[in-house]
């Protein structure tokens, strides 16, 4: 078993004014903190550009008005209780904004070059013979 | 949606291969390590939470007890690993008392397969308000109840695919994925609901 019912540490962990002692004797030495440094691979791509709101899904838009569309998305998700389990379907006000800021921003073209595509099928910085599971 | 729905979809994803430390093939948690890694890298999921009895190739940090897993929640930590079979069922509780979207690798299922933590989140906690997602990895899917490979209709097979493999396949109802795929070590497959979905290269050597 372990130390502490989970509901407990989960309050624990969920206190907010408590500020963090360090857990001595709790954490394994010799574990390499997460290393985001790895390069790429082929489908690195997707999860990097595709969240539900990303400026990638605005793409049609320059980036501040895209941002800007990701910010109404969110303030609307909060309204009407969307969240990403929904996945999918924009409400229909959400759409029309979207159709407004696509006009101000054609008319605002200027404002920068366009991100180049992500290209999925980049190679994948391959595994060689050597993988120990 | 992408064409790569299922890297991203709360659905839950069983990893198998007939291959094993030591071995010249692999790929199984290697690929988990970078599934999850990515899912928290890039905002999909809040909490990612690896069950690692086997001394896998994660990076996370290893908790020792759950208080120390609070702690360090506290402090911002938002990855772990729990390197032991026993008290899954207790991290499973404590993840999905907080609060957002998590991930549990359950890496050599086989090994706590009665545990009902693993068995609750394939079955129940995968559909709710904050989704905890299932990556359970068994070098023999045949070797976990039916319970939970019935639970997961979207499996991965790292490559190659093995005699004993063809016979997984076959007794799956999935006979036609070996005699349509050549599938080279590290590579794997996807199926989705006993459909061959695609098959990926090998993920980056960092996560081996």
């Amino acid at each position: 078993m372990t130390d502490v019912d989970p509901q407990e540490a989960a309050r624990i962990a969920t206190e907010t004014h408590t500020e963090s002692e360090g857990i001595p004797g709790d954490v394994s030495p010799h574990e390499p903190e997460p290393d985001s440094s790895r390069g790429s691979s082929v489908v690195d791509g997707l999860l990097e550009t595709d969240p539900d709101s990303s400026v990638r899904e605005y793409q049609d838009l320059s980036e501040p008005a895209a941002n800007m569309m990701i910010g109404t998305v969110k303030f609307l998700n909060g309204i009407l209780g969307d969240d990403r389990a929904v996945g999918g379907g924009k409400p229909a006000l959400v759409n029309f904004l979207q159709a407004a800021l696509s006009f101000v921003s054609d008319s605002d073209s200027s404002s920068g070059d366009p991100k180049p595509e992500p290209e999925p099928d980049t190679p994948a910085g391959a595994i060689g013979g050597e993988i120990n599971e | 949606m992408s064409d790569r729905y299922y890297l991203t979809d709360p659905g839950h994803v069983l990893i198998s291969g007939a291959t094993g430390a030591g071995d010249r093939y692999g790929g199984k948690s290697s690929t988990a390590h970078w599934w999850i890694s990515s899912l928290i890298d890039n905002g999909w999921i809040d909490i990612a939470v690896v069950i690692d009895p086997g001394s896998g190739p994660y990076s996370f940090k290893t908790y020792k007890t759950l208080r120390g897993m609070a702690q360090a929640y506290q402090s911002g930590v938002r990855r772990f690993s729990w390197q032991s079979e026993s008290a899954v069922s207790d991290v499973v509780r404590f993840v999905d008392e907080l609060p957002g979207s998590a991930c549990v690798v359950f890496d050599e299922a086989w090994m706590y397969a009665d545990d009902s933590g693993m068995l609750d989140v394939v079955r129940n906690l995968g559909n709710q308000d904050d989704p905890i997602r299932a990556i359970v990895v068994s070098q023999r899917a045949w070797d976990l109840p039916d319970s939970i490979r019935n639970s997961i209709p979207l499996k991965v097979w790292c490559g190659p695919i093995t005699s004993e493999g063809e016979q997984y396949f076959k007794s799956s109802g999935m006979g036609h994925i070996p005699e349509s795929v050549d599938l080279d070590p590290y590579h794997w497959l996807v199926s989705d609901g006993g459909e061959l979905v695609e098959t990926n290269p090998p993920v980056p050597e960092g996560f081996a």
